[in-house]
């Protein structure tokens, strides 16, 4: 059982409680008896004192008694009477005193009895015989046995009082003493207390301390990551069990750290396998990547030599040869030579074959493999010291069509003849290598052509591009690099369609098989286009016209040569010159400014490609700039209406610089152009902006001319409103100063007239009758002039009822029936009534009034004039028809324009002032209808007004 | 009309002729006709001795008819003078204009001057 080290802590400090206070013990008892000496002492006293005190009494009572026996005076008896009382209380006071001792007790007894005694057998015996016989009583006292008693007695006190002294010297010696050991003990506690702290103090150290800073080390040296660090196993109880548990982690530790370590060498000895079955997997990978491509090479080598090169590794490969050559058709001397050799040296060949000669040479000229073994060998294998022959040779010879391409030898060394099979397979290949350098041909022929016009097309503007029949680029000049952007590199052996071509200049991908390019060079046949556009290495685009001519090889196509030129500018100029004719052409056909400025925006936004424009309109303050009107291309709605609402003033954008500066201004894709009047004001300004950054060339110069011609537009419509405003205002005026007048004239006629001042003669009324008349045709022209400018600014008011025309036509041919009475003319009428429209009486009165008045007056005598009413389902008709002059053809579309009056009438002298069927057509029309004049030659004239029915419902009601 | 006294109108037209017609016609009719050449005479006759109706031109130099008419019925002593505006113009604007200003009628020049004594009598049955 291990005692723990709380444990021990507690039993050392029990010890050390325990010793002090039994020292602290020792001397409270040695202080106790001290304390208990003094009382002692002080006891002592008090029965001395009191015994004392007895013994006085005891002389008293014999003091007394002789006083009295001698004087026989009562008063002697006093101090008697006084001790008779007083004895009796000391003696049994003296007695508790003595308690605690019996022989004192015992005496003190003793003492009271004698005292006692001597009292009543004495001095009262005597006392009371002195009262009978004062001499027998003083004769007794005489005889001494009473002073003897009483000397007796204080023999009896002398020994209590030193028996008493005796005590209390013992009780003090002794105090003294228990005094002395009290001071020795505390000394001697206090040492003994001090050595057992050391003890203590040292057990702590040797148990405690010292083996927790040693592992408070240990930890430290662990945490720094020294695990081998152990410390001694020392201390006690617990301390002892943290050493052990310390050096338990410690090896805990080290031990999974070395396991670990294993574990990551093991691991690494994985990683390393793996990375070796990595690598395998990559080389077997690598190798059948290899065999792939042997294949793929052939089919996507370009050049000549390394069409060659493959085609003989591939074919020799598959023949097992360790030896072969190939050669190939040289177009321009037409012999065979030397493009491939494997195994063998340039000097073991001849550089060329002609057909016919040698195995090879037969295989050419017959067209047909050529094998030979043993003997007939040509190909020597190389060796150490000198060469071999060849076990077994193959020629192939390479065909494409009717051509031979050229020849494939042979050589190795196994000892196997080529068979039927192998022959098979390799003519196979044979002739895909034929293929591919066929092709191969062609191209050098083509780069060899291209080498020689390099020079001239460098000179030429036009883009060229050299294209094999696959579209690859094979030849550039100079303008096409200029044109394109890219080098000669990025072009070269590039598809021309997907580099230049790949999208239509509306942003739709172009796919190659619609490519008229591509389609040109699949037939040999030419191309053209001039609405395309090509692709620069930028990004950017430019239209293009481009012609493609094809290049043939033996008939066959073999790729073409593609012209182009960037047309960029000319379109440009083209669609400049075609946005200013556009804007030329509204502004001829608008008739106001407010109906030109949203066509001359379409106009120029739809002519420049540009998505959005807007009108800014300058007021009275031309720092105050409003929208009137926008363009917005299809998806630009939104950005227009927020940029519409917003101001120009102060954005910093080109239509505020415009503003201040007065001139067309071109920032990033947007472009202001300022519409300035000839006097300097500024009407407007228009604002562009583009897809794409504005800046080609001419286009300032032509939005310049745009805009001063639409400034003189706007100026000459501004003048027009002008002077159509002060013509207005002029016949206001005039109406209005003609009134005046006219109140005075008709007002003093009426006067005249009712005969107030003074009877009028015949003649004088018949006067006065025409000058009234002049003044009412006055008055109507005044009317009419006021009621022309009322239309023509919509300020003619209708007041509107439902009215039967039938009737409206009896009244107005009652108007005209005097004048048609005097010229002999007809009046006829055909009312089909009722015919009821809503409308205004007084105006269609006047619209009727109006017609009737010109028929009669157009009308030579003895004609007739026709009215005609006739109400329809949707529309009252009213006809009304002359036999008069008529109207000549050429003039009745400007019949109902204002003041227009037909020649047959001026010629006629037939006085008007061509208001009236402007007012009449005015009439019609506010009121929804129609007049018209109906199309026939001849003399006569018809006119026919059509009204909107009143609805019958309506009627009904 | 007042059994008790004759009804002055005042009359205010620059135009002489019309002027002269208007006061021939009113004084046949019985009523007492004061002449003004122009709005201030009109407005200061006015004020001095109120009269019981007042036809003023609309188109007179210095103090038009609307403003005049505006400035007499500010006046206390004349706020209350039935007012017959005539005018050469006959837009409903024009009309409006009259009655804002204060107008109890109007007359379109040229009218006749029968139409006139009876608008007067009319307005002034009204009071």
């Amino acid at each position: 059982m291990t005692r723990g080290l709380t444990f021990r802590l507690l039993l050392g400090s029990a010890i050390l409680l325990a010793i002090v206070v039994a020292g602290f013990a020792v001397m409270a008892a040695a202080v106790d008896q001290l304390e208990g000496a003094g009382h002692a002492e002080g006891h002592a006293t008090k029965v001395l004192a009191t015994a004392n005190a007895l013994e006085k009494a005891t002389l008293d009572l014999e003091t007394g008694l002789r006083g009295y026996l001698l004087t026989g005076k009562q008063p002697f008896l006093d101090p008697y009477r006084d001790a008779q009382a007083r004895y009796p209380v000391l003696a049994r006071e003296l007695e508790s005193l003595s308690s605690g001792d019996t022989r004192q007790r015992r005496r003190v007894a003793e003492i009271a009895a004698a005292i006692g005694r001597y009292d009543r057998t004495w001095v009262q015996p005597l006392i009371a015989r002195y009262g009978q016989d004062p001499a027998a009583a003083r004769a007794a006292v005489a005889t001494g046995r009473g002073k003897a008693q009483v000397d007796a007695i204080r023999a009896r006190f002398t020994v209590f009082d030193a028996a008493q002294t005796g005590i209390a010297a013992r009780r003090s010696q002794h105090a003294s003493s228990t005094g002395s050991l009290a001071r020795a003990l505390a000394f001697g506690g206090m040492a003994i207390c001090g050595l057992l702290v050391l003890v203590f103090t040292v057990f702590l150290r040797r148990t405690v301390v010292t083996p927790v800073q040693r592992l408070a080390r240990g930890v430290e040296r662990i945490g720094a990551g020294e695990l081998s660090v152990r410390v001694p196993v020392t201390g006690t109880g617990e301390v002892r069990g943290l050493n052990a548990g310390f050096n338990a982690m410690a090896d805990n530790l080290e031990l999974q750290r070395d396991e670990l370590e294993n574990q990551k060498a093991e691991l690494e000895g994985q990683q390393l396998e793996l990375e070796a079955a990595l690598a395998f997997v990559e080389a077997e990978k690598a190798h059948a990547e290899l065999l792939q491509r042997f294949g793929d090479d052939l089919a996507v080598a370009s050049g000549l030599e390394r069409v060659s090169e493959v085609a003989l590794r591939e074919l020799a490969d598959r023949a097992g040869a360790e030896i072969g050559a190939l050669y190939v058709l040289d177009e321009r001397s037409g012999a065979f030579a030397l493009a491939a050799r494997r195994g063998l040296g340039a000097g073991d060949l001849a550089p060329a074959l002609v057909p016919g000669e040698g195995l090879a040479g037969r295989a050419l000229a017959e067209r047909r493999p050529v094998s030979v073994s043993y003997g007939e060998t040509r190909l020597r294998l190389p060796g150490l010291v000198s060469g071999r022959d060849a076990a077994h040779e193959l020629h192939l010879p390479l065909l494409h069509g009717e051509r031979t391409i050229g020849v494939v030898s042979l050589g190795r060394s196994r000892d196997e003849a080529f068979g039927a099979q192998e022959l098979e397979l390799l003519a196979i290949l044979a002739e895909r290598a034929a293929v591919v350098a066929a092709e191969a041909l062609s191209l050098r022929r083509v780069e060899g052509l291209a080498g020689q016009l390099e020079t001239l097309l460098a000179s030429i503007d036009q883009g060229i591009l050299g294209l094999g029949r696959d579209g690859r680029i094979v030849l550039v000049n100079r303008a096409a690099l200029e044109l394109t952007g890219y080098t000669e590199d990025d072009l070269l052996g590039e598809d021309a369609h997907a580099l230049l071509h790949h999208t239509r200049p509306d942003g739709t991908p172009y796919p190659a098989v619609e490519c008229p390019i591509f389609e040109a060079l699949a037939n040999g046949t030419q191309a053209h286009g001039d609405n395309d556009c090509f692709w620069r290495r930028d990004g950017t685009s430019f239209p293009v016209e481009f012609a493609s001519y094809p290049l043939f090889d033996g008939g066959q196509a073999a790729g073409g040569v593609l012209t182009f030129v960037d047309v960029e500018d000319r379109k440009r100029l083209e669609r400049q010159r075609d946005t200013q004719h556009a804007v030329t052409a509204v502004l001829a056909d608008a008739n106001t400014t407010e109906e030109a400025i949203p066509r001359l925006l379409d106009a120029i936004c739809n002519g420049l490609g540009w998505p959005l424009g807007f009108a800014w309109q300058a007021h009275a303050d031309a720092a105050q700039l409003r929208c009137i009107a926008w363009h917005a291309a299809p998806g630009h709605e939104e950005a227009a209406a927020s940029r519409a609402a917003g101001s120009i003033s102060g954005d910093g954008g080109p239509a505020a610089t415009a503003l201040e500066r007065r001139e067309t201004v071109v920032a990033g894709n947007a472009v202001a152009v300022p519409i300035v009047g000839i006097d300097g004001d500024l009407l407007g300004i228009a604002e562009f902006r583009s897809d794409d950054a504005i800046g080609a060339a001419g286009l300032v110069g032509t939005l310049d001319a745009i805009a001063g011609q639409t400034a003189q537009f706007f100026e000459r419509k501004r003048a027009e409103a002008r002077t159509e405003h002060m013509r207005q205002e002029f016949v206001a005026t005039v109406s209005h100063e003609l009134r005046t007048p006219l109140t005075a004239i008709e007002g003093w006629l009426d006067v005249l007239g009712s005969e107030e001042a003074g009877p009028l003669n015949e003649d004088q009324q018949r006067f006065l009758a025409t000058v009234r008349r002049n003044s009412e045709r006055l008055r109507r022209l005044v009317g009419d002039l006021l009621l022309s400018r009322q239309i023509e600014t919509g300020q003619l008011s209708l007041e509107l009822e439902d009215l039967d025309l039938t009737e409206l036509a009896a009244e107005s041919l009652d108007l005209v029936r005097a004048s048609a009475d005097a010229k002999g003319i007809e009046l006829e009428a055909q009312l089909d009534g009722p015919a009821l429209v809503h409308g205004d009486r007084i105006r269609l009165a006047q619209l009727l009034g109006n017609l009737l008045t010109n028929a009669v007056k157009f009308t030579p005598e003895g004609g007739a004039v026709r009215v005609a009413v006739s109400a329809g389902e949707h529309a009252c008709r009213i006809a009304v028809s002359d036999t008069g002059i008529g109207i000549p053809r050429d003039e009745r579309d400007r019949l109902f324009q204002r003041f227009f009056r037909a020649t047959t009438a001026t010629h006629g002298g037939i006085s008007g002032t061509g208001l009236g069927l402007a007012i009449s057509k005015s009439i019609a029309e506010s009121h929804g209808g129609t007049i018209e004049l109906v199309d026939r030659d001849g003399p006569g004239t018809e006119f026919v007004v059509e009204l909107p029915a009143l609805v019958r419902e309506t009627a009904r009601r | 009309v007042s059994a008790e006294r004759t009804p002055r109108i005042l009359v205010a037209d620059d135009e002489e002729d019309v002027r002269e017609l208007i006061v021939y016609r009113l004084s046949r009719s019985g009523y007492d006709v004061v002449e003004a050449r122009d709005g201030e005479e009109a407005f200061r006759l006015a004020v001095d001795d109120v009269p019981d109706l007042a036809v003023l031109d609309v188109m007179m130099p210095r103090l038009d008819g609307y403003e005049l008419t505006r400035r007499l019925r500010a006046e206390p002593a004349t706020s209350r003078v039935p007012i017959i505006l005539l005018t050469a113009r006959t837009q409903e604007a024009d009309v409006s204009q009259g009655f804002e200003a204060g107008a109890d009628d109007y007359l379109k020049k040229p009218f006749s001057p029968d139409e006139l004594v009876a608008r007067v009598r009319a307005v002034l049955g009204r009071r």
